[in-house]
């Protein structure tokens, strides 16, 4: 028992020294526009590559992939036409939730 | 905290709404697994608390239980969470200015959904409440994290059959959302299109490594055409 609680506080000391480094230390370091720019489309590709991810994973080419990919179109439509987040989301689930029903 | 504070703290709470549902319904099914390996809820609640990074979680239940696979818990824990260096590191701009003790605290709640949230809306406004909005963001996904793996745990609930499809898209369904309503800068929009078109190229190639690798060689690609035009743009 007493490993098994070492492990799991040596997985978070880990993993919070890799949050707080940057945080604590990266501020003092004084930082050019083009690499604050760099940061910026770092940080946007994170959330593209993190969307692709989100969208791919468990679904099946033949079956709910196409679901999905009407779900991703549907989200950025109402999304882009509202400019509400949570309502281009709310479109985006409830169209992948009545396809698979339909579709089943 | 002053009322404006407060208002902040707010904003990013309605914002973090659909992360702890997604958080929550992830947490459950941890929940669940944690408790079919027998492992004790006690040690099962304080992961969740310390790691904060389900990715990490779930491969770590399956070897805990097995003698002798410390190293390999570590290892692969560090290697699944570096991205979360690259995120805080963005965050480093937008959060200027702030105590050291802050710095600390804030840090364990750097997430990819609390930064995708936080980082979206820092570059629609970013002002000197940006480290209360983060909080706002991420103190109550970080509840529902802990709520979902007690809930998992001790309850077993499951999502019901038919919702778990819709369930799983909340939080890419959002952040595209996000994307598609917050962007407006034409060289970002090219970044997330091509971002997101190459990651399953780069998982092919490098498995594993599709999402932070993808996002470097993207942004690096992106900044180098950016000088380039911007150099042969004849000058004013």
């Amino acid at each position: 028992m007493g490993e098994r609680i070492a492990i799991i506080l040596g997985m978070g000391l880990g993993t919070y020294l890799l949050r707080a480094f940057p945080l604590l230390f990266a501020h003092r370091l004084s930082l050019g526009p083009r690499i604050l720019r760099w940061f910026q489309f770092v940080s946007y590709a994170v959330i593209a590559s993190f969307v692709w991810f989100g969208f791919t994973k468990g679904a099946s080419p033949a079956g709910t992939m196409g679901f999905r990919v009407i779900a991703l179109g549907l989200t950025i439509l109402v999304a882009v036409r509202t400019k509400n987040a949570l309502l281009g989301m709310a479109a985006g689930i409830a169209a992948v939730l009545i396809l698979a029903r339909v579709g089943s | 905290m002053s009322r404006d504070d407060l208002a902040s703290f707010r904003e990013g709470a309605l914002a973090a709404i659909p992360v702890c549902v997604g958080f929550f319904a992830i947490t459950v099914a941890f929940g669940i697994a944690a408790h079919a390996t027998g492992l004790p809820a006690g040690e099962v609640l304080l992961m969740s608390a310390v790691v904060f990074a389900a990715p990490a979680q779930f491969p770590a239940i399956e070897l805990l239980p097995l003698s002798g696979q410390a190293v390999q818990i570590l290892l692969s824990t560090l290697f699944i969470n570096f991205r979360f260096a690259v995120m805080s590191f963005a965050l480093v701009p937008h959060l200027k200015r702030l105590r050291t003790g802050g710095l600390m605290v804030g840090a364990q709640l750097v997430t990819m959904s609390t930064f995708a949230v936080s980082f979206l809306r820092f570059q629609r406004r970013s002002d000197h409440d940006n480290f209360i909005y983060f909080l706002g963001v991420a103190i109550p996904s970080y509840a529902c994290y802990l709520l979902g793996t007690v809930v998992g745990y001790h309850f077993g609930v499951r999502i019901p059959a038919g919702f778990d499809e819709g369930i799983s898209l909340i939080f890419p369904a959002y952040l595209t959302a996000l994307l598609a309503a917050e962007l407006r800068e034409r060289r970002s929009i090219v970044v997330v299109g091509v971002a997101f078109l190459a990651t399953p190229v780069v998982e092919t190639l490098v498995p594993g490594w599709g999402l932070i690798l993808n996002a470097l060689v993207v942004a690096t690609a992106a900044i180098g055409v950016e000088a380039w035009w911007e150099s042969a743009l004849p000058s004013s």
